[in-house]
Formats: C-alpha cells, structure tokens, sequence
C-alpha cells in the first residue's frame, strides 16, 4: 500500500512541533534544577568592609576563638576543640530584619549549620530596628585541624534562606591563630547588644 | 488561488482561536499563580481599612487557619505620637540605642468586649516607607512596660488558646474589656527620622493607617 504524500501544511506543522520539543528539550537540560536555582546568593566580604545585602548592611568586624567561652547570656561553652566567635554589625533596612542563619564552611569542606536557637553553636543579633547599628555574634564549635582557611556564611531566615543574600566572610585564620586559640580559655563574649545599650 | 488569498482564508478560519488566544494566556497564568497570594498578597501590606473623615479607622480582619477562625474587628485613632525623654512610672533611667529617640504613640480604641484582639502589632512609618515596629528589646524603659500592644493588659478580652480549636474566651475570673480604652505605645526611631503614619495590624495584607498630622 502505498503512503499518502503530505502536505506542504502537514509538514510544516509537523517540523513546528519538532522545534517546540527541541526547544522544550533544551531548555530542561540548560536551566538550572530546583535546588540550584533556588540557591542563595553568596556575596563575598572582608573584615571590616561593608556588604550592602537585600535586608540591611552587614558588617563583619572581628574573629576571635578560644577552647572556653563566657557569654554574657546564656550558658557558656567549654569545647573538646575551638569555639569560634565572628562579631558583626547589622543594620536592617526598609523593615525589621536580622542574621538569623550561619555556615561554618571548614578547608576539609565540612559545613556546620547553626541559628538563633539552641545551647552552642549560635547567630545572635537581638533587635531589629531599622537603621540602628545592632553588634552581633556568631558562636560556633570548629575542628582546631581544619579551621585555617574557614569561612562563615550568614543569611537572614534560618527557616527559608533560599533566593536571598548570604554573607561569606574569609575568616582569614592561620595556623598559627589556630595554636594561640586552642592555649585561650575563658574569652568574655557579649552575645548581642543595640548599639549604645550595655 | 494566490498565496495572499490563502493568507486571508487562514485569518479568517482561525480567527476565533486568535480571539481567544489571549484569553487563554490569561486565564493560564492565573491558573499557575497561587503563589502570588501565598507569598506576596498574605506577606504585604495590601488591604488599607477605611477611615471615616473624623479620622477614625474601622478594622475588620478575621483570624482562620483552618481549624480555628474568629473576627477582628475594632475602631482605632490616633490620640498623639510624639517623641518622649522618659516613660511614665519609670524607676530609673531610660536608655536608648546611639543615634535614636523614643516616641511614644497613643492609641483610642472602641470594639465589642467578645472581640479577640490580642497579638496585634504597631510600627511608625516615614515618608520612605520604612518600618519602626514596636520591639520591647530595642530599649531599656526603666519602668514596668505593658504585655499587650492593643488592649488593657488587666482586662484584654477574650484570647485563643495556643493549640486549641475553641473560640477565644476571657480568663476565668477576669473582667470584661471595655467597650472603649486607649493604649500607650512605645517605638524606637532613629533620630533623623520623622515619621509620618502610625501602622497597626494583625495578620497581613489588612492593617490600618493613621496619618501623622
């Protein structure tokens, strides 16, 4: 039996629908799946340097770390390894906001997630009002062998942090910061304060 | 028949699906669009409630997750809001953040005493549209500051139970609200700050305005 010749008009519908499924087909393998393209924004900052993030201006100030600390609220810590304190400033902007959730990224690529809750490893910026310089902290247990070369990520909601700026501060810690932390005890940390309260 | 002819005769055949073919962009996108309730309508300020020329605002909310659902309802003004060097009652003195000042913004109320109305918030607003919302951790008052933002903290009505399907209930043994009281309100501003609207709310997107005069 001999196949029916088609149309000019078949034919080109039928070449359109194999450009939609080219097309369809390309687009699936070139956009960036579901975790990938809701990732945060990481903006890289130094010490002592200003990043302007979508909530407020964030910033980093100092990094100290110690094998015990005194918080000024709430329990202390005393660690099998060092406990590691980055201060900061935040400033929120438009609306009420804060730093609610951190990274400790180590050079063996290992990630410690913490936030605003629990007993040791903690971001801690209090109040909220926009335009008032807030002092923060963020308090985190690390691996004395692989914390040179460490970097704390921050973010505003430890709930849903996806699609927002996240703060990648270079801790810049040697070796030798390491050593001199590890023989520290007893480093006094003020867990937050507005600026110009006690 | 020339290829224009035929061009003329496609128009024409398909020129109902043409017609409609906006529609159905339309009516695809609003079918994919939950969202733009779920995270921009629900989490903004959207629904300002009215305010009559005396420049009273009547708020009508309703509470409703699904399991419990009862009305907000109440008339607010604006008494005065300005800024303030002391809290009344105070024990010791005040202290403020670097760069900031307290104002103090006084509310009248009237509603029907069986009204929920707790779990409200207010925030002072500028001309910039930034947002001061009340935060009882951004100052140290020096005096015994109120629990609740929008009702009498001795008699504050009716209350949802945390868990609870119930309707709100006043405490046993606690009076009625009043059918009209007034509140007193403290905020934190930074200094160079003037703001021009007092803002209250319960849940987003209704709240209410009152301007600064």
């Amino acid at each position: 039996m001999r196949m029916p010749r088609p149309s000019r008009s078949q034919l080109g519908t039928g070449a359109l629908v194999v450009a939609a499924l080219a097309v369809g087909q390309t687009l699936n393998e070139r956009l960036p799946d579901g975790s990938d393209a809701t990732r945060l924004f990481e903006r890289h900052v130094r010490m002592g340097q200003t990043l302007e993030m979508r909530t407020g201006d964030f910033t980093p100030r100092s990094v100290e770390g110690a094998t015990t600390i005194l918080r000024s609220i709430g329990s202390s810590i005393r660690s099998p390894g060092v406990v590691v304190v980055l201060s900061f400033d935040f400033v929120s902007r438009g609306e009420p906001s804060s730093i609610r959730y951190g990274e400790l990224r180590d050079a063996d690529g290992r990630v410690t997630v913490f936030g605003p809750t629990g007993d040791r490893n903690l971001v801690t910026c209090g109040a909220r009002t926009v335009g008032i310089v807030v002092h923060c902290t963020a308090v985190v247990e690390a691996d004395p062998d692989t914390l040179a070369g460490s970097t704390i990520a921050l973010s505003g909601d430890e709930l849903d942090p996806r699609f927002d700026d996240m703060a990648v501060v270079d801790l810049q810690i040697s070796d030798a910061d390491v050593r001199a932390w590890t023989a520290t005890e007893d480093l006094e940390v003020d867990v937050y304060e507005v600026a110009g309260l006690p | 028949m020339s290829a224009r002819r035929v061009r003329q005769s496609w128009w024409r055949r398909e020129r109902i699906a043409i017609l409609l073919l906006p529609v159905v962009l339309v009516a695809a996108i609003a079918a994919t669009s939950s969202r733009v309730d779920e995270y921009w309508w629900q989490r903004g300020f959207h629904e300002q409630a009215p305010r009559d020329a005396s420049g009273v605002v009547s708020i009508d909310d309703r509470y409703d997750d699904g399991f419990l659902r009862y009305p907000i309802r109440a008339d607010v003004s604006l008494v005065s809001a300005e800024p303030v060097t002391a809290v009344p009652g105070a024990y010791k003195p005040m202290r403020l953040p670097t760069g900031a000042r307290l104002w103090e913004v006084r509310l009248s109320w009237s509603a029907d005493p069986d009204v929920s109305l707790t779990g409200c918030t207010i925030a002072l607003v500028d001309a910039d549209g930034n947002r001061y919302d009340i935060d009882r951790l951004s100052f140290e008052s020096g005096a015994v500051t109120t629990v609740e933002t929008c009702v009498p903290d001795e008699t504050p009505g009716p209350r949802p139970k945390p868990g609870s399907t119930a309707p709100p209930a006043t405490a046993p043994g606690e009076a009625p609200r009043p059918g009209s009281w007034s509140t007193r309100s403290y905020l934190v501003v930074p200094e160079d700050v003037e703001p021009t609207a007092v803002r209250v709310w319960w849940l987003l997107p209704t709240y209410a305005e009152l301007p600064l005069d």
